[in-house]
């Protein structure tokens, strides 16, 4: 196998039809590569694109032209032109994301929210608490808020709470925006940890991590989003 | 770990559906695939249609044109055209439908009990101790207190009417919920209750749902794909994460730039 994603040509302008219908250009004929195992750091300047890849790769952002190839247990998939049903399939299996910030659901327990990608692919609770608890403990979230909706977490906490989210189930592809961005040193190195786990395991990763010293201890390879790409 | 591909067969397949009402359009030319386990949400300003279509794809309006294909336990049926008996069975027994107005979806003077008890007893449970049980057990799924087994939902609070008539679809485990405006009625703090309720029993019940709303935060939080409507037409569909992160229509732009952050 001599690439995990492939992503070619692609193109992506944002268009706000509301404000003037400002056109801001982001991806010209962008080219990447991601073999599997691999790990790879997205740099460049603030604005340049590297969040919105992310999104692009993960389906959140609609692609404008080009393709995003994906494999998936054996098919190449499309992302750019998958439909919902097909992205969230490759979400629950394929392609893992964790975000800067934790989409909060009021009422829903610390230890639930944690689980649930696991329970989404059939998992029980049974055997998936266990492993939520390990994660916990590991990223130093007391117990006692385990049991607690993450809304009145401090931001630490609750990107702490991602972090577990994220790496509960295994994926062939992780994708990580800043994942260590409000976390102190010793929180920093377990989530670094967790990554080259997840890297010995085989997972590719792409992430975009502005402190250089986490760059270097994760990434086998940088990706500088304005040299891959034409429109500057 | 085995990893299943995605589903072969949707549990509705919704072609090209109109309604006219005389020259003036209802909605017109809609289409989607809803598969087991997922939520759709459909939003939209007032008058849009969304109900409409909602009332069309849930067999209690004959729409202009189209077609509604439902995978049935019996097989595939169009719900537009089954014999008038195949699809009434069919919408007792697999479909549920969730009222803005508890009032369209309650009857208001039977007991909490009774309202649950019916469709099970119209499904030919005659046992009326089991279908106490039933009831007493949704009722606390449904987090209503198992003391108001007895009373008539007009002595309930506005929350648990709507958790009510969740319970009343449920009991008979239905593989499709659809749900009008459901939590547009109630207080912020109720909302989120129903809300979270609702996000537990689609998963534990591997349950589809079809969600009419003009709320984009309840779709956010439940949905797994949008359509978005304006003046009888979809404009924009797609995953309910990209459609309300990168909205491509000037209209969907501008129902997601029109949200108050609190």
């Amino acid at each position: 196998m001599k690439w995990m994603i492939d992503v070619d040509n692609l193109n992506k302008n944002f268009f706000l039809h509301t404000q003037g219908e400002a056109k801001i250009p982001v991806f010209r004929d962008f080219h990447m590569k991601i073999k599997p195992g691999e790990s790879v750091a997205l740099v460049g300047p603030s604005g340049v694109g590297k969040s919105t890849l992310l999104r692009l790769l993960y389906g959140n952002y609609k692609t404008g032209s080009g393709r995003i190839l994906v494999r998936n247990n054996g098919d190449v998939v499309n992302m750019a032109g998958a439909d919902p049903h097909m992205i969230l399939h490759i979400r629950k299996w394929t392609i893992g994301y964790v975000s800067q910030f934790l989409r909060v659901i009021p009422r829903v327990p610390a230890i639930q929210v944690v689980m649930e990608p696991l329970k989404v692919r059939g998992v029980s609770e049974k055997e998936a608490r266990p492993r939520a608890e390990e994660l916990l403990t590991r990223l130093r979230i007391p117990e006692r808020l385990w049991s607690l909706s993450p809304t009145t977490f401090s931001g630490g906490e609750q990107q702490r709470i991602n972090i577990a989210r994220g790496f509960i189930a295994t994926y062939p592809v992780m994708l990580l925006d800043e994942p260590t961005a409000s976390l102190d040193p010793v929180n920093s190195g377990t989530v670094v940890e967790i990554i080259k786990e997840a890297l010995s395991q085989g997972t590719s990763t792409i992430g975009i991590f502005h402190d250089k010293d986490i760059r270097n201890r994760l990434a086998s390879r940088c990706v500088d989003i304005q040299l891959c790409n034409n429109h500057t | 770990m085995y990893m299943k591909g995605p589903d072969q067969v949707p549990l509705l397949k919704v072609e090209s559906i109109s309604k006219f009402y005389g020259r003036r359009i209802g909605c017109h030319g809609i289409g989607f695939e809803l598969w087991p386990g997922e939520v759709l949400g459909i939003v939209g300003e007032s008058g849009s249609g969304k109900t409409t279509l909602l009332n069309c794809i849930s067999g209690q309006l004959e729409p202009s044109e189209g077609a509604v294909w439902y995978a049935s336990n019996g097989g595939v049926i169009d719900m537009c055209k089954a014999p008038e008996p195949q699809r009434r069975l069919a919408m007792r027994t697999e479909m549920g439908t969730v009222y803005q107005n508890p009032r369209d979806g309650l009857r208001m003077h039977v007991s909490a009990g009774g309202n649950i008890g019916e469709r099970l007893m119209a499904n030919g449970l005659r046992h009326y101790g089991r279908v106490r049980r039933r009831a007493l057990n949704w009722l606390e799924k449904v987090e209503i207190d198992q003391e108001r087994i007895d009373d008539t939902p007009g002595t309930f609070s506005g929350g648990m009417q709507q958790r009510l008539q969740i319970a009343r679809n449920l009991v008979t485990g239905p593989r499709i919920i659809f749900m009008d405006e459901p939590t547009s009625g109630l207080d912020v703090s109720v909302q989120a209750r129903l809300l979270d309720l609702l996000r537990g029993l689609v998963t534990e019940l591997d349950l589809s749902m079809v969600i009419v709303t003009h709320d984009l935060a309840v779709t956010r939080l439940l949905a797994h794909r949008l359509i978005v409507m304006k003046d009888g037409k979809s404009v924009e569909s797609g995953l309910t994460d990209q459609v309300l992160d990168d909205p491509q229509h000037p209209y969907t732009q501008l129902l997601v730039s029109s949200i108050l952050q609190p």
